[in-house]
């Protein structure tokens, strides 16, 4: 949505930056739980942006986000406390180890299509999952690892607001790299290799490599999403990274948009926010509804039917909606 | 298991329904002291993968043709 304003409008970018910037100040009573959702929509729109580009620009199915979080998250753990690393090597360090793990992940991309992929990066995690909980010399197993919270130029990222500013800077930066790379001819080989790779075999682009190169970097962003996330909560343990935080990326971006990256920013805020607007709803309606037994449940009951209606109604997601309804503010009282 | 024997066929249902119930037992016992913990659970997903990477389609599925 930010590509369609015009730069005369300078103002509300001002405005914009100013909420940005004042508002992890305010003395509003809620604060502190509005950062917390902040923020872990922040390390979500990182980890959607990396499923974004290996699955709405490359069109390679992948169920594995979940394991590859927790290998960026144990990265940064194990670098962290056994050996004592400070923050600017150990976030690149998970992203690398996370890429090597993608490419190695990645491999049977390159005779799978569709469903059997899916199948594969879903055998995988598992996989890896068995490995976070049985590598006890490492991974400490199921009890898990904890960290204390690091220090970035000397000031101590230990409380809710600090990882804020910390977080977003990294979301806003991870955005403009996407949008770089699919101004480059490695993003348009994905594109390539999405619509057609038998078509963009026989152009001469070289599918064998743009499809690891393209798990490769999905999974840099991932890694990086998941050592956020070990810094952000600094306890993790094999329970935190399960098949339905795999299945929360892929909603994040049907919901979003699949082929676009403020798709990944606009599903990560609707994954991320709705279930609690959700629940905090629920909470105002309770008088007057008298439901107390199954309003527990309501949260989910009613997220998945929003992705389900999506699926069936906008399957191009929330970024088409947006797009859609700029246009049509935008060319005024113009009908064709 | 259907995945492993191939999406369109019977045959291959009930042959990978067998395999994974041999291999999830049998690596419970043999292979298991070897890598430690719970790997029968994970063995189906293994030997899936390994099945994948050799016959994209299954042990029994049909090849599908890809039209340009």
């Amino acid at each position: 949505m930010i590509g369609y304003l015009k730069s005369r409008q300078w103002p509300l970018y001002i405005i914009f930056i100013a909420i940005f910037l004042a508002f992890p100040f305010s003395l509003f009573k809620y604060t502190k739980y509005i950062l917390f959702l902040v923020n872990m929509t922040a390390i979500g729109v990182i980890g959607a942006l990396g499923l974004n580009i290996l699955t709405g620009y490359t069109g390679l199915i992948s169920l594995g986000q979940a394991a590859f979080m927790g290998v960026g998250a144990y990265t940064v753990a194990i670098l962290s406390t056994k050996v004592g690393l400070p923050l600017w090597i150990n976030l690149p360090a998970a992203g690398v180890i996370t890429t090597v793990v993608g490419i190695i992940v990645g491999t049977p991309s390159l005779r799978l299509k569709g469903f059997y992929l899916a199948m594969a990066t879903l055998a995988s995690e598992f996989l890896l999952e068995y490995v976070f909980k049985n590598w006890e010399s490492m991974t400490h197993g199921i009890p898990g690892l904890y960290i204390t919270p690091p220090k970035v130029f000397g000031i101590h990222i230990n409380n809710d607001r600090v990882f804020y500013f910390f977080a977003v800077t990294l979301a806003i930066l991870a955005v403009l790299c996407t949008r770089n790379l699919f101004r480059t001819k490695v993003g348009r080989a994905f594109i390539a290799i999405r619509d057609r790779d038998i078509a963009a075999d026989l152009i001469g682009i070289n599918v064998f490599k743009y499809k690891l190169v393209s798990f490769g970097v999905s999974s840099f962003y991932v890694g990086v999403a998941g050592g956020l996330w070990c810094y952000y909560m600094t306890i993790i343990n094999p329970e935190a990274f399960q098949l339905s935080i795999s299945i929360d990326y892929i909603a994040m971006i049907i919901v979003g948009g699949m082929g676009t990256i403020y798709g990944s920013v606009y599903g990560s805020i609707f994954v991320n926010l709705f279930p609690e607007v959700i629940q905090r709803l629920m909470e105002i309606l309770q008088p007057v509804l008298h439901m107390e037994y199954t309003f527990a449940a309501f949260k989910q009951i009613v997220f998945g039917l929003i992705i389900v209606i999506f699926l069936i109604f906008e399957p191009k997601g929330l970024s088409e909606v947006f797009s859609r309804l700029v246009k049509r503010i935008s060319s005024g009282g113009e009908r064709r | 298991m259907v995945i492993l024997g191939g999406l369109d066929s019977i045959a291959g249902a009930v042959v990978g329904g067998f395999i994974v119930g041999v291999l999830e037992a049998v690596s419970g016992v043999y292979i298991a002291p070897l890598l430690g913990g719970a790997f029968q659970q994970v063995a189906a997903f293994a030997f899936l993968l390994i099945i994948l990477l050799i016959k994209p389609y299954g042990l029994f599925g049909t090849k599908e043709i890809e039209r340009l």
